[in-house]
């Protein structure tokens, strides 16, 4: 056998991460979202926060690299880092422009919806619920704010991390690391947990914002289960804080005048 | 109270909420704008921590559908927390009053501050354009401006906010106190009512689009109704 054609060819050697450039890139992932507009949405933080990596450049490339990040870019914040390593990591390995320019288009869409659906749609409340739980059943006001955000930013910090290590290790070929198990598999059984979490803390928050007056908490449960379907009735036309904003504005003006 | 010892009074508050309306978006986004922080934040910093945090669960609990989706438009929770803390933290001798006030203070704060962040986004889209050329031209100097200035607003923006909001709200709460006339138990059974009905189509929002995740929150319901009965 042709030994050529059983050897894979060696890869380049890649350019290493210094780890003060590392840890700069992501504390400026943190502001990604600075300049947020509806134009080129997180086009500008996208370069702020590549600058570290864009500075390995030799100094003749670094303006059309920066140039090209500061164009429209859109991505969950939090996996933005994602986005920030794999676009550097491929300035780093001279792929061509319009090669990076495609890959930055077609990364919008996933970044957005893994985001989404794991962090807003799943981690979020689930640690608003675990803090509202806390409240329920007694805890004071630093521990169930310390719960919070402690729990919530395990999972954010961790998420950020993640998503430059991954950028930066596996530049154009980051595709298939966003369809990782624990991607997809996470939003499903966080928002369970969170479900069957919020189902038994919801009439202990009550409880306790009643003060353990147990004698209107069945009324209130009764009240409840009957405006509530009316609530989601107008999902779609408005929120339910805002229908409560209307509600209370009358209570208090029945209040007053009454 | 005069004008100059509540504009010094409610100076400190602004600048908290600069801070936690900041990190709605802008920076750093650790969930200090989340209303059970924001709030028990300026209730603590209002010299009631506990009312702080009642408030802030109730607002929390209003908050739990109201995710912050790409470019949707929602409330801004950290200036509203803050506003709503403090509100509720001052009102040490009328307390389930205040406690409607203060969370309409709160909301209407919200409503506010999230008209504010789309004026906001769209002043950032003027700042952008404005330094188009150099942004094309891979201008460090531009970039590192364009960033600063919309960090810079937000803390602004959340701060005035804020500011105004309190400024509104503290001799308002005052006077609606000395002229509410129903009962403080029967005002607090209403809000937690409202905050039931909200939390229960909030969870139905945020959990029946996932499948079989409803069935779930119905069990927890049940075991909690249950438990809580059965105490």
């Amino acid at each position: 056998m042709n030994q050529a054609s059983s050897t894979p060819a060696p890869e380049p050697e890649r350019r290493k991460i210094p780890l003060t450039r590392w840890l700069s890139t992501y504390f400026r992932l943190f502001a990604v979202q600075g300049s947020w507009n509806y134009e080129t949405m997180l086009g500008t933080g996208i370069a702020f926060s590549a600058e570290p990596l864009t500075g390995l450049l030799p100094h003749d490339k670094q303006a059309a690299t920066r140039a090209r990040q500061t164009q429209y870019f859109n991505a969950h914040p939090y996996l933005a880092g994602v986005a920030v390593g794999a676009l550097a990591r491929a300035e780093l390995d001279g792929a061509d422009p319009v090669r990076i320019e495609r890959f930055r288009v077609a990364l919008t869409g996933p970044l957005g919806s893994v985001g989404d659906q794991l962090i807003w749609a799943a981690w979020l409340p689930f640690c608003a619920i675990v803090s509202l739980c806390a409240y329920g059943f007694g805890a004071g006001p630093l521990f169930t704010a310390l719960l919070f955000l402690i729990l919530y930013n395990l999972g954010h910090f961790a998420l950020r991390a993640w998503g430059l290590h991954v950028g930066l290790t596996r530049g154009l070929q980051v595709a298939p690391a966003l369809g990782a198990e624990f991607l997809r598999k996470a939003p499903r059984v966080i928002s369970r947990l969170a479900a069957l979490t919020a189902g038994i803390t919801i009439p202990f928050v009550m409880y306790r914002l009643m003060d353990g007056d147990m004698s209107h908490i069945v009324g209130i449960g009764a009240g409840a289960l009957l405006f509530s379907p009316l609530l989601i009735l107008f999902q779609g036309k408005a929120h339910g804080w805002q229908i409560a904003t209307v509600v209370l504005a009358l209570f208090a003006l029945f209040a007053v005048v009454g | 109270m005069d004008i100059v010892s509540l504009v010094l009074q409610i100076i400190p508050f602004a600048f908290i909420g600069a801070v936690v309306g900041l990190d709605t978006v802008s920076f750093p986004q650790v969930m200090l704008s989340r209303p059970i922080v924001s709030a028990t934040l300026a209730g603590a910093l209002a010299g009631d921590a506990m009312a702080g945090l009642t408030i802030g669960v109730v607002l929390e609990i209003m908050a739990l559908d109201t995710l912050p989706f790409g470019a949707s438009r929602y409330p801004e929770w950290g200036a509203s927390g803050t506003v709503g803390g403090v509100v509720m933290a001052l009102s040490s001798n009328a307390y389930l009053t205040q406690f409607t006030i203060a969370i309409l203070a709160a909301l209407v704060t919200a409503l506010v501050s999230s008209w504010s962040m789309i004026v906001l986004r769209r002043h950032n889209v003027k700042i952008m354009r404005k330094y188009r050329t150099h942004l094309d031209a891979g201008s460090l100097a531009a970039v590192n401006l364009v960033q600063l200035l919309g960090i810079l607003l937000d803390a602004a923006r959340a701060g005035i906010i804020t500011f105004a909001a309190l400024f509104v709200f503290i001799p308002l709460s005052g006077h609606i106190t000395d002229l509410w006339s129903i009962n403080a138990m029967s005002t607090r059974a209403v809000i937690v009512a409202i905050t039931a009905s909200v939390a229960l189509s909030g969870l139905w929002k945020l959990f029946n689009n996932t499948r079989h995740t409803i069935w779930y929150l119905l069990s927890g319901l049940l075991i909690g109704g249950g438990a809580l009965l059965s105490r």
